[in-house]
């Protein structure tokens, strides 16, 4: 039964894709004179050269991070949508190590990345203990905390790790790395490092934290019915606060593995999206963080994918945003899961609990207006 | 600091902060309907952009301006009818739907714009039309008045009328009421024989204009151009005043004019020497407002929830003795 809910699951996924394909793939005949070497350049850019495949793996691994922060949190049933300026700020905290810290580039990686998962988690704390104590809702506080968070980024960078008449935005290299200025890579002559390794290790992280740890069981029952969860003994304010600290953590390592693996210094803007890419890979592994590392690395080809389309054809790369919402759209609409139900199965129900609607966005919103009336 | 402090103590500043209110304050309004009405409306910024990449677009092939701003609207609240279309027929998520609506704007425009105009910047090579600056007969004498009222935006006109609007058709028509009520308790509501679909809908659709007008008087205000992503979190700032404003129209239009001030202090703060460095910060008061906001309106609630709690125990109580399963029917 259960193998047949995940099967149902995954022919589910498949199919909205197609559809998006499909559609992408309709929107590319009608704007470009040379759809045929779009499509091609679309759906193969990715792998067309060394570069290309670093650059597809490397955009993974981020997504595997955020897509993990994600997931965690809506497993919890939080809307946090935190992400990109828990990213930012990690990848801050990490490029401050990285030019201030003495010893050796080991030492000062493993610093570095520990500090940024630090900064994530406390940045992350806020939302948490908001919306755990004050019943804040998370999704406007995280977008504010977003905003925030890519002022404090980009002032701290102007004010104190730009060198002084530099005429770009961006710090100093990080000299403790060597030539390239970034951590050694896995493969030679590709940008592909350890944070490949970690991105794994953080994906078995979370599914050990969610399906065996106490702490991880009252997460999902806490996501499954909040109510429920604190009858049963669970400390659901600081299941809901922690699991919104600990999503922000692994959205730090994301920009530490920016800033130390790709960019070699800290930029100017080090995400486009990260964070919320994180969700289109959380809902495509339908919050299953296992899930998480094959659903980022198909989503990371498609927009590498539609980079190389983007600079080689007459079709611009913003095609991945159009995509990207289609498949979000697709995935969260409930009703397509019960055609297919209907069409696959006949009467039975699948296992598994729809986890891409929690309810207590709305709850927020159903509030009495009217004290006095 | 001086400089500063001359600087917002002037007419054309108080005049700026009404005009940078305004495309705070529109969709603010139609966060609110949707919010009343359980529903909340995360894809205002999408909505916005969306508008002000048609409005300049039409009113070029239009020739006229009102055309383009119509344009611009109808798109808005397509794609509000859309937005409601997945969440309330196809069950998905409003706010992962919302969101959806977001990325795909951003996305859209700029794709279109680069087929329709190869930029992906502005539509600044395009000959768009604006909408008119008005200046009011009588006032436009008084000196300060002058300054201030007089000589705005039509939109930003349009947008101060809207809190009264919206104020009336919420608490003075019975469509208002359907509203409040589905938002309150959508199964009550639903009992009473309201269509809680139909009543969302039309919340969504309403938003939609709303967040349509905001994002058009970005393209053909002030400026006269649409820029990519040029709504920059607007929408989402939009949210917070509904919350901050106690989700009520006037309060949310105060909220709005809060923002509003908080953003002209830092475009005040921009050109002056010492400051112009932490001009970046002050961009993100609104922000930390809301933040604090969110939390003392969560409060608040809680609070009046607790009264009310307590009041239905007291009335119970005191019924108790004469009638004992009726009583609370009546309130």
């Amino acid at each position: 039964m259960r193998q047949r809910a995940v099967l149902l699951e995954v022919a589910r996924v498949v199919m909205i894709v197609a559809i998006a394909l499909a559609i992408s793939f309709l929107v590319i005949l009608v704007v470009s004179k040379q759809p045929s070497e779009a499509f091609k350049q679309f759906v193969t850019g990715a792998a067309g050269s060394r570069n290309r495949v670093s650059n597809w793996l490397v955009q993974a691994t981020t997504m595997t991070f955020t897509g993990l922060a994600v997931a965690l949190v809506f497993q919890a049933r939080q809307f946090s949508l935190g992400a990109e300026g828990q990213l930012y700020l990690g990848a801050l905290m990490a490029g401050v190590m990285a030019l201030h810290t003495p010893g050796n580039a080991v030492i000062v990686a493993t610093v570095a990345i520990i500090v940024a998962i630090i900064t994530g988690f406390l940045f992350g704390l806020i939302p948490g203990y908001l919306k755990a104590y004050f019943g804040a809702n998370e999704i406007v506080s995280t977008l504010m905390l977003n905003a925030i968070a890519t002022a404090v980024y980009a002032f701290v960078l102007v004010q104190f790790l730009k060198p002084p008449r530099a005429g770009t935005n961006e710090s100093k290299p990080f000299a403790i790395f060597g030539d390239t200025n970034r951590l050694h890579p896995l493969i030679a002559d590709t940008q592909i490092s350890v944070t490949a390794l970690l991105a794994i290790a953080a994906a078995i992280f979370v599914h050990v934290l969610l399906y065996r740890t106490t702490f991880g069981y009252g997460l999902r029952m806490s996501g499954f019915n909040l109510r429920f969860a604190e009858y049963g003994g669970v400390n659901t304010r600081r299941t809901v606060m922690l699991a919104m600290a600990i999503s922000g953590g692994i959205a730090g390592i994301a920009g530490a593995g920016l800033v130390l693996g790709t960019f070699g210094r800290v930029n100017a803007a080090p995400s486009a999206g990260y964070g919320f890419d994180g969700i289109v890979v959380a809902l495509l592994a339908r919050n299953f963080p296992l899930a998480v590392i094959p659903a980022a690395l198909f989503y990371s080809y498609l927009r590498v994918g539609a980079d190389v389309m983007g600079q080689n054809t007459d079709v611009p790369f913003e095609m991945a945003n159009v995509i990207q919402a289609i498949i979000i759209l697709l995935i969260t609409a409930e009703a397509l899961t019960r055609w297919l139900r209907r069409r696959r199965s006949g009467e039975d129900e699948p296992e598994l609990p729809p986890m891409s609607a929690p309810e207590t966005i709305t709850s927020t919103a159903t509030v009495p207006t009217e004290a006095a009336g | 600091m001086q400089e500063a402090l001359k600087a917002i103590f002037t007419f054309t500043f108080i005049a700026s902060v009404f005009r940078i209110t305004t495309p705070i304050l529109l969709p603010a309004l139609g966060g609110l309907l949707t919010d009343l009405g359980g529903s909340i409306n995360v894809a205002l910024e999408g909505m916005m952009l969306l508008a002000a990449f048609t409005g300049p677009l039409v009113s070029n092939r239009a020739h006229s301006g009102f055309v383009g701003m119509l344009a611009g609207v109808l798109v808005a609240m397509l794609s509000a009818a859309l937005l409601a279309f997945v969440h309330l027929n196809l069950g998905a998520d409003i706010v992962l739907a919302g969101l959806a609506l977001n990325i795909f704007a951003s996305g859209a425009t700029v794709f279109l714009l680069f087929k329709i105009l190869h930029d992906k910047g502005s539509t600044s090579t395009l000959d768009t039309k604006k909408l008119p600056f008005w200046d009011i007969p009588l006032l436009d004498r008084i000196p300060g008045v002058r300054q201030i009222i007089s000589g705005q935006h039509v939109l930003t006109y349009t947008a101060f009328v809207m809190i009264f609007v919206v104020a009336f058709y919420l608490y003075r028509t019975k469509w208002g009421l359907r509203l409040r009520a589905v938002g309150e308790n959508a199964e009550a509501a639903a009992t009473a024989g309201i269509s809680v679909v139909r009543t969302r809908y039309s919340a969504l659709i309403l938003s939609g204009l709303l967040a349509g007008l905001g994002g058009v008087f970005l393209s053909m205000g002030q400026n006269g151009q649409f820029v990519r992503d040029m709504t920059a979190g607007r929408g989402f700032i939009a949210l917070g005043a509904v919350l901050l404003g106690g989700r009520t129209p006037y309060g949310t239009a105060l909220a709005a004019l809060l923002f509003g001030a908080a953003d002209a202090l830092a475009n005040q703060l921009k050109p002056v020497g010492a400051l112009q460095d932490y001009a970046q910060l002050v961009s993100v008061i609104p922000n930390v407002i809301t933040i604090v906001a969110l939390v003392v309106y969560a409060q608040r609630r809680k609070s009046q929830q607790a009264s009310r709690a307590r009041h239905y125990r007291e009335q119970q109580a005191l019924a108790e003795p004469t009638a004992p399963l009726l009583s609370t029917e009546g309130d």
